[in-house]
């Protein structure tokens, strides 16, 4: 038996249902990581991160 | 939490990691030695300058090609007669100028060459800065740079010669397909990964993640779509076939421009929108749930394009359903970015980087909604052929990556230049152009895509079709293709003027840049990830307690976003094995290809003929999918089946009618009327559009070369018998078959250029001017063969079925008896 045999012999809506169990999980973990009030602060220094160089340049004026 | 401070300023800079100064002390390195480094902003300012004048380029292609199709009407017109247009008649005469083989060079070059230095120089701007150390290798960044331009040289070189694989978006042959690759992987992917490998911030800033998803992925779609067994130095034959092939194709092309349009842009929508606004982005967390929704869902989008074609349904349902879920997490990143200019849309007004954002981003927003929205079957049937998809993907292309890019490089041009900017009048002017060109641009395509559509399907009250003249539902659309015209030059001088303007920037340089000294604190070698959190529950199963610790409180992703293998392994998963799912049930499956008994492979002279048809790009404007709706099967014939297409290497399917579906064009017409329609489309059906192809009718066609492309087409397993032996003197005789039917037809047998007469050549040189050696006999000959054999009996077995030829092309040779 080969394996497109195998796989012939299934039923063809098992493949996406399979693919939306995966992707629903993996979603549902993503976004339960990212409601949680606990990462707030995280989450707030890794959106300053683009700014970071503006801010330090700022910083180095006010101190001059 | 701020690690990076600039120290000052140097001519000579030190290179990445080049010393350390001691003590440490910066916030959240303690302990640790602070390196000091500068950033390579030359490799960004020569991307950029490619930017602009690859613009520049595919914009004037742009218009030409957009030119050639009211031209061939255009030059007929007469004013007290005068033909006031007739100097454009040579872009429909000039064999090399022809719209199937520059339209290919028009998206290749918006695509490949505009998008993509616009992509590099977005990407090693802002991922030197996110991770706060210079590029890995200056070298590979120069062999990135110097590469691919060579690369965009060469398709600008062999696409108007008719060098092309005839695959929509990855038309570039065998050889050059092989430099993308290493180019890619080997110069861009590991400079970016190297970088990534040796940053200085932790974690990973969200834009980067974008930039793993787009190099990973495209990669991974380049490779696979491409795998072809070349013929030739200049010719390959993909080792897909019919539905697998077209399959594949779109399964590259639509995650194209979900990994090459889009996650990039993002990528760089994420940086550069804070910075231009100078606040962070609105959501850090809608950005994340952003990257992985669209990660994990625009890979299964791609059977959409080829709604009710001979592709299996299910693979399309599917495709339709996962676009549909699309809509979603696209518009979140459309919000996130709008959002991000809360508090400082008093500057959008008075600044014309932000108003290219700005309108970009609504673009993005725009053309997310429509894409899931013509994914829908049932829109799909109305839309699918026609301008309305070039409209839809003309507004991706000129509002969210045109002025994307736009809104970047005015950015980046004072900086990178260490001057001001040559003239901001300047940028508001291309603003404006560039505004009012879309949607002169868009607005008459769309509403001829719609009037096209509704034509093709109209019945009058007898039932029979309002409009069977298919040239009747093309000049319809003219004026609409002439405004079409007006909003493509108005984009056109806005970007010329943005040339000027980077150009007169860049003159205005300081005779030696400054490089300021950046420093920042190494990443500890011996980092380990947050340990493992204690989990909240108290008397559950240890799985749920496991659960507890690592998933719901999220340490799983923390993690995550500070390993980029184990980040680019995690993203590379989720595009495969969601390619997988589709692609693995599509291969393996043998009903979803059920063959067809009567369908035999083309005979050598007919498999030379549609390399023709694919070089000179006919694909472009003619489909050979006839679908199951009624008005096609009443227009074109029987609907086709995927049996019918298990030997075309590469399918030629099509995505678009600017003339008739070919898919059952054998046999209608006779040999004589095929040549003189080839010759001069305007002497037979004086409304067409058509170019001539009359260079096909003196060009000699190459029968020494023909067992080449038989043998790799064996190679792929398609049954030649006898023509492995002598294809040759197959070709050759089938050639003179069609030659004598032409001859009886009343058709040329020889073919003087200029309208001369053969009786004036001298009879030693007249063979040369046979048509039975040209060209345009071998395209006859397919034609003539396209959708003719579903309606044949099937082919007798031989006594001993593995006799060489019993199935093959060896009884086949006399095919061409047509008419």
């Amino acid at each position: 038996m080969r394996l497109s045999d195998v796989i012939g012999s299934l039923d063809l809506s098992t493949f996406p249902q399979i693919a939306l169990v995966i992707f629903l999980g993996v979603f549902a973990a993503i976004c339960i990581r990212m409601v949680r009030s606990t990462t707030s602060d995280e989450m707030r220094a890794a959106s300053m991160i683009p700014l970071q160089a503006e801010e330090c340049e700022r910083r180095r004026e006010k101190k001059s | 939490m701020f690690g990076l401070s600039t120290l000052g300023m140097v001519r000579k800079p030190p290179r990445d990691a080049g010393f350390a100064a001691s003590g440490g002390g910066v916030s959240g390195y303690s302990g640790i030695g602070v390196e000091k480094f500068v950033y390579d902003d030359g490799i960004v300012r020569k991307f950029v300058m490619a930017t602009v004048l690859w613009g520049v380029v595919a914009m004037l292609v742009g218009v030409i090609v957009a030119i050639q199709l009211v031209a061939p009407l255009a030059v007929k017109w007469e004013m007290g007669g005068v033909r006031p247009l007739a100097f454009l008649d040579f872009l429909t005469t000039t064999s090399f100028l022809s719209f199937g083989r520059l339209r290919p060079l028009h998206t290749n070059a918006a695509i490949f060459a505009f998008a993509g230095n616009s992509i590099f120089a977005g990407i090693y701007y802002s991922t030197q800065r996110l991770c706060k150390a210079r590029m890995f290798s200056d070298v590979l960044s120069k062999l990135h740079f110097w590469g691919w331009q060579g690369i965009i040289v060469a398709a600008a070189l062999t696409l108007p010669l008719g060098i092309t694989q005839g695959k929509e978006y990855a038309e570039l042959e065998w050889p050059i397909d092989l430099a993308i690759a290493v180019v890619w992987v080997g110069f861009f992917g590991v400079n970016f990964f190297g970088t990534l490998m040796r940053r200085r911030e932790r974690h990973m800033y969200v834009a980067l993640w974008f930039y793993i998803a787009t190099i990973a992925t495209v990669a991974v779609l380049h490779v696979f779509n491409s795998l072809a067994i070349p013929a030739t130095l200049t010719r390959s034959y993909s080792v897909y076939a019919g539905v697998q092939d077209a399959f594949m194709q779109w399964w590259y092309g639509h995650n194209a421009v979900a990994f090459f349009l889009t996650t990039p842009f993002l990528g760089m929508m994420y940086y550069f929108l804070p910075k231009a606004a100078e606040r962070p982005v609105y959501s850090y967390r809608l950005s994340i749930v952003h990257f992985w929704s669209l990660v994990f869902l625009y890979i299964w989008a791609g059977p959409h394009h080829l709604h009710y074609t001979a592709l299996p349904a299910w693979a399309s349902s599917l495709g339709m359903v996962f676009s549909l879920m699309l809509w979603m997490p696209s518009w979140g990143g459309m919000i996130n970015g709008l959002l991000t200019l809360r508090g400082a849309w008093n500057r959008v007004s008075a600044d014309p980087i932000l108003k290219f954002f700005v309108v970009g981003i609504t673009f993005y927003g725009m053309s997310t909604f429509e894409g899931p929205m013509l994914s829908i079957k049932s829109v799909n049937a109305l839309s699918h052929y026609t301008d309305w998809t070039i409209a839809h993907v003309h507004a991706g292309a000129l509002g969210w990556n045109g002025f994307m890019t736009f809104g970047m490089i005015y950015w980046l041009l004072p900086r990178l230049f260490q001057t001001e900017i040559w003239s901001k009048k300047m940028v508001a002017a291309h603003f404006w152009l560039g505004t009012i060109g879309i949607v002169l641009y868009i607005i008459p395509i769309y509403w001829a895509g719609v009037t096209q559509g509704l034509m093709w399907r109209a019945f009058d009250e007898t039932g029979r079709l309002q409009f069977p003249d298919f040239v009747e539902t093309l000049t319809a659309l003219m004026p609409m293709y002439w405004v079409r015209i007006i909003g493509g030059t108005l984009f056109l001088i806005g970007m010329i003027m943005c040339g000027i303007n980077a150009v007169m920037t860049w003159k205005a340089r300081p005779r030696a840049y400054v490089e300021p000294v950046q420093e920042a604190a190494a990443l500890t070698a011996g980092y380990s990830d947050d340990p493992v959190p204690s989990s909240r529950l108290g008397a559950n199963l240890e799985i749920a307690k496991e659960i507890d610790a690592k998933l719901i409180q999220g340490w799983f992703h923390r993690v995550w976003e500070r390993k980029p293998l184990k980040f680019t392994i995690l993203t590379i998963a989720a595009v495969v094995v969601a390619s997988l799912f589709e692609i693995i049930p599509t291969f393996l499956i043998r009903s979803n290809v059920p063959s067809i008994a009567s369908v035999q492979p083309y005979t050598p002279l007919e498999l030379v003929g549609r390399e023709i048809y694919i070089s000179e790009g006919c694909y472009n404007c003619h489909s050979q999918m006839i679908r199951p709706i009624w008005a096609e099967t009443k227009r074109y014939g029987e609907f086709s089946k995927a049996g019918e297409f298990v030997y075309d290497h590469p399918f030629q399917w099509g995505s678009r009618r600017i003339g008739p579906d070919l898919a059952r064009e054998g046999g209608r017409q006779s040999h004589d009327w095929h040549v003189r329609h080839l010759e001069s489309p305007q002497q037979l059906i004086p409304q067409s559009i058509m170019p001539s192809y009359a260079h096909l009718l003196k060009e000699d066609l190459d029968f020494d070369g023909v067992q080449r492309h038989v043998d790799v087409m064996a190679m792929l397993g398609v049954p030649y018998g006898d023509a492995l032996k002598n294809a040759n003197s197959m070709a050759r005789a089938q050639a003179n078959e069609i030659a004598q039917q032409l001859s009886a037809q009343g058709g040329y047998e020889f073919y003087v250029p200029g309208g001369g007469r053969i009786e004036d050549v001298a009879a030693a040189e007249r063979d040369g001017y046979r048509l039975a050696n040209k060209k345009v006999i071998a395209l006859v000959a397919y034609l003539q063969r396209l959708g003719q054999d579903i309606s044949k009996p099937a082919p007798v077995p031989a006594t001993d079925p593995a006799a060489p030829g019993a199935s093959g092309v060896g009884a086949v040779s006399s095919r061409a008896t047509q008419k």
